[in-house]
């Protein structure tokens, strides 16, 4: 146990020299292709733009509130000083003013609960779907079953370890890149069924607009219909042990024949 | 007015460390809580400030991931149970008796009790840190079957959590039995100021929430160690419903911890704006309603779990019921400001920055109430930004002003205002700086909890982490003001503040060891 | 004087009831709640 120890601390001053190195490459690497991203990811499926047009809606309420309830605020910390000459008026309350605040706010809430609604049910209706994907949550890794076509696989990370440990610079895809990729097709209703074999994780491509958790015990579903070919990437998110933050998805949405020439592959190899 | 001591038997007054361990003084108390407070905060914080170094550029660099989650989880139920529930309760044993005109909380010695058990519960807590398999490393949130598969810290810690949690039922009930029994003669519950009304709610809530975190957690560790199977699929249990009631306990949790600075900001600001604060009545009521729409809006925290469509939309409703009493709320404060004489000290900053950055926080959780887009920000850092704008935003900024708004009473002595200024400046940026980018992190896909992400989420984690080390060192400023505050400074008047209004303020400063032994009278 | 401490034995006696009172429902309903949660769920 000393030895090892030892053995541990000599091997550790080239290692800070090689952080340093990988701390100064990734600081060189960030400033160059800087991302800045502010906003979801482009949605890429039927659900996926509601639910962004959805947020852009909440979002500029909330903004207009803000600007409208600070603006006053802000008017009043600035006119209403004493340093200004500013004396307290007497009044303590109106009953109108507070009428009027209840009622805005109602109404506001009311506007943002019906399209609210209408997007809740749709995303909720998994019927009439052309296809169905399973997908069991391990620690740490993915198990995708395609139930209509016969084909099973996992999927773990496929980023090497010396990246992570920084002794070799960080690919493009770092951390969010599998071996076995799912393949979806566009154009077609994908039922997708959620579960677990250890504990909670939760299945989440932010591109695809949805996101449920994969609990032990239960089945749960979500649906996808992409409609744009490409390669989009997510995590597991919920927090499921010591490797959480490495187990990503993959998922690449190809054209029906592409998809079919892949499941005939899967099956012959 | 002035409380006379001299011809009164109890007057106990032991000396030194027996002065602390024995005591029964509200005051006493009071100071031990919130001095507590403040190593929880500070040692909280540096968990915080561990992660955030791990968290400030990809790769592995400071810690492993199972330390990493160990520190969230710790770092959480440190700032919960430590700092920012125990702050508020040491502020209600200072300040309760004193604005309700009682001579000490209504049953002492429960008091001492509440909070002697305290620390021993932080210590297990923190040593489970140094136990075989580490510390609780499931997420605050202890979702089994994940803190089923931890080692004995897991025990460690709910251990800790039944202790904290019997001392805040303690706390709870005794401010309760006080507020609704020991006010002085001519002070209706109407009359009350709006610190107690706010603590007085907060009591009611504390005794039904937390009762059921015992019960969530008593069947957490049954299924650890007597092979019950509440939680546990394979023996017909169900892990989701730990979480319902978890969150039943969760959710008045928050309001557990805004109501109270709530309250702190309904003294401070009609104070600064020399101007009585407006609508009273609908305060009340509209804390009572947001108290009441806690207990039923739990299910939000977990809308990703696969519930009906009919619940899922009946929780996105009443969830966002709750904007409407909140959004009373601040209305009213800024109605209160509106045309009054206002000027900028310290507490006042604090109150004003309060005010606007909850408000943010209370705007994200708008967001965060609407299902479809849930589906998006759940578990992601958009998330822990919402939380951290309403937690430090909301509560600690409320503290911080409330501690800078009564110290001059307490110690007899005014703080700095210029070092106050700055902790508060530096402060506010330095959380603004910390938690905002985090915003951006979330919305564009970085989930939480991870100890390493993903190459374009680089630029605004770094900042964070550097807003996070700010945030941590400006707090000297604060530890360097309030100890030479207590060592001397200038000396306070009885009222301290030109706008002061109520019983506390007319008692000498520093008060007396008793007060109010005979109850004054209120018109 | 005579006539306050009297006054504040009432007032005393009064707050000291009305203190056990508080207390004792306080502490059945946290029982009562607690024992709800575990034992609503055997029950199920």
């Amino acid at each position: 146990m000393m030895l090892n120890r030892r053995r541990q601390t000599a091997g550790r001053v080239p290692d800070i020299a090689a952080r340093i190195a990988a701390v100064a490459a990734a600081l060189y690497a960030s400033v160059g292709h800087a991302e800045w991203a502010l906003n979801f990811q482009k949605p890429v499926t039927t659900i996926g733009h509601v639910q962004y047009d959805l947020h852009m809606l909440i979002l500029w309420v909330c903004c207009v509130i803000f600007v409208v309830v600070f603006g006053v605020m802000f008017y009043s910390l600035f006119a209403h000083r004493k340093s200004k000459g500013s004396t307290p008026a007497k009044f303590s309350h109106s009953t109108k003013a507070e009428v009027i605040w209840t009622i805005i706010p109602i109404v506001i809430l009311v506007t943002m609960a019906i399209p609210s609604t209408q997007a809740l049910i749709r995303m909720e209706d998994t019927t009439a779907s052309d296809m169905t994907l399973k997908v069991t949550g391990y620690q740490w890794k993915w198990r995708y079953e395609y139930l209509d076509h016969d084909v099973d696989f996992y999927s773990t990370l496929s980023t090497p370890r010396a990246q992570i440990e920084g002794t070799e610079p960080k690919g493009e895809n770092y951390l969010l890149e599998v071996d076995n990729h799912v393949v979806l097709p566009v154009g077609k209703k994908v039922r997708i069924l959620l579960t677990a074999a250890d504990v909670i994780h939760a299945w989440w491509v932010p591109a695809l607009g949805t996101k449920k958790d994969a609990i032990p015990g239960y089945v749960n579903e979500i649906w996808v219909y992409i409609e744009e070919p490409g390669t989009y990437r997510g995590q597991c998110a919920e927090l499921c042990g010591k490797d959480h933050g490495y187990m990503p998805i993959v998922v690449d949405a190809v054209s029906e024949e592409e998809f079919d020439a892949w499941v005939a592959g899967q099956k012959s190899g | 007015m002035t409380a006379t001591t001299a011809d009164h038997h109890d007057d106990h007054h032991p000396t030194g460390i027996k002065r602390w361990l024995f005591s029964t003084n509200h005051k006493d108390i009071g100071t031990l809580y919130l001095w507590f407070s403040f190593v929880m905060f500070i040692v909280g914080g540096l968990m915080a400030l561990v992660i955030r170094s791990e968290l400030f550029m990809p790769g592995l660099q400071v810690v492993d991931p199972h330390f990493f989650n160990q520190m969230t989880t710790v770092h959480a139920l440190v700032m919960l149970f430590g700092a920012a529930m125990p702050v508020f309760v040491g502020l209600a044993n200072w300040q309760l008796p004193l604005m309700i005109g009682a001579p000490d909380m209504a049953l002492p010695r429960l008091n001492n009790w509440s909070f002697w058990l305290l620390p021993p519960a932080a210590t297990l807590l923190l040593i489970s840190l140094f136990m075989p398999g580490g510390a609780p490393a499931a997420g605050w949130t202890i979702y089994p079957p994940l803190s089923v598969q931890g080692g004995m810290g897991v025990d460690f810690g709910i251990l800790a959590l039944h202790m904290m949690g019997i001392s805040s039922i303690m706390g709870s009930i005794n401010i309760i039995a006080t507020v609704m029994n020991m006010r002085a003669p001519g002070m209706t519950l109407l009359k009350m100021p709006m610190f107690v009304w706010t603590w007085l709610i907060t009591g009611f809530l504390l005794v039904t929430a937390i009762p059921v975190l015992a019960g969530a957690i008593t069947m957490l560790l049954t299924d650890r160690h007597f092979g019950t199977h509440f939680f546990d699929p394979a023996g017909g249990g169900d892990p989701v419903m730990f979480q319902h009631i978890f969150w039943f306990f969760g959710h008045p949790e928050v309001y557990i911890l805004i109501l109270p600075a709530f309250g702190v900001v309904s003294q401070i600001i009609p104070t600064f704006a020399r101007k009585p604060l407006f609508g009273y009545t609908s305060m009340v009521f509209a804390t009572a309603t947001i108290a009441f729409l806690s207990y039923i809006v739990w299910a939000h925290h977990m809308f990703t779990v696969g519930m009906p469509l009919t619940g899922e939309l009946y929780f996105m409703y009443a969830t966002m019921l709750i904007a409407i009493p909140t959004g009373v709320k601040i209305f009213n404060w800024v109605a209160t400001m509106w045309r009054g004489s206002m000027t900028y000290e310290t507490p006042m900053l604090y109150a004003i920055g309060m005010v606007f950055l909850f408000t943010i926080g209370g705007f994200s959780g708008l967001m965060l109430a609407v299902v479809p887009a849930d589906f998006q920000y759940h578990d992601t850092y958009f998330v822990v930004a919402h939380f951290h704008y309403v937690i430090f935003g909301g509560t600690i900024l409320g503290a911080l002003g409330a501690v800078y708004f009564w110290l001059p009473k307490w110690t007899g002595h005014m703080y700095n205002e210029t070092l106050g200024k700055w902790h508060f400046w530096l402060t506010v940026i330095g959380m603004n700086l910390t938690f905002f980018p985090q915003h951006f992190l979330g919305l564009a896909g970085m989930p939480r909890r991870i100890p390493d992400y993903a190459l374009q989420f680089t630029e605004f984690n770094m900042m964070s982490t550097v807003g996070a080390f700010l945030l941590g060192f400006s707090q000297i400023l604060f530890l360097t003001n309030v100890l030479r505050t207590i060592k001397g400074g200038e000396k306070a008047s009885d009222r301290v503040w030109e706008g002061s209004e109520g019983l506390e303020w007319t008692l000498p400063s520093p008060p007396p060891y008793h007060t109010f032994v005979t109850p004054p009278q209120v018109k | 004087m005579q006539q306050d401490r009297a006054n504040d034995d009432d007032v005393t006696d009064a707050r000291r009831s009305g203190v056990r009172k508080t207390v004792l429902v306080l502490v059945v309903f946290v029982v009562a709640v607690f024992a709800w949660t575990i034992f609503g769920r055997l029950i199920r």
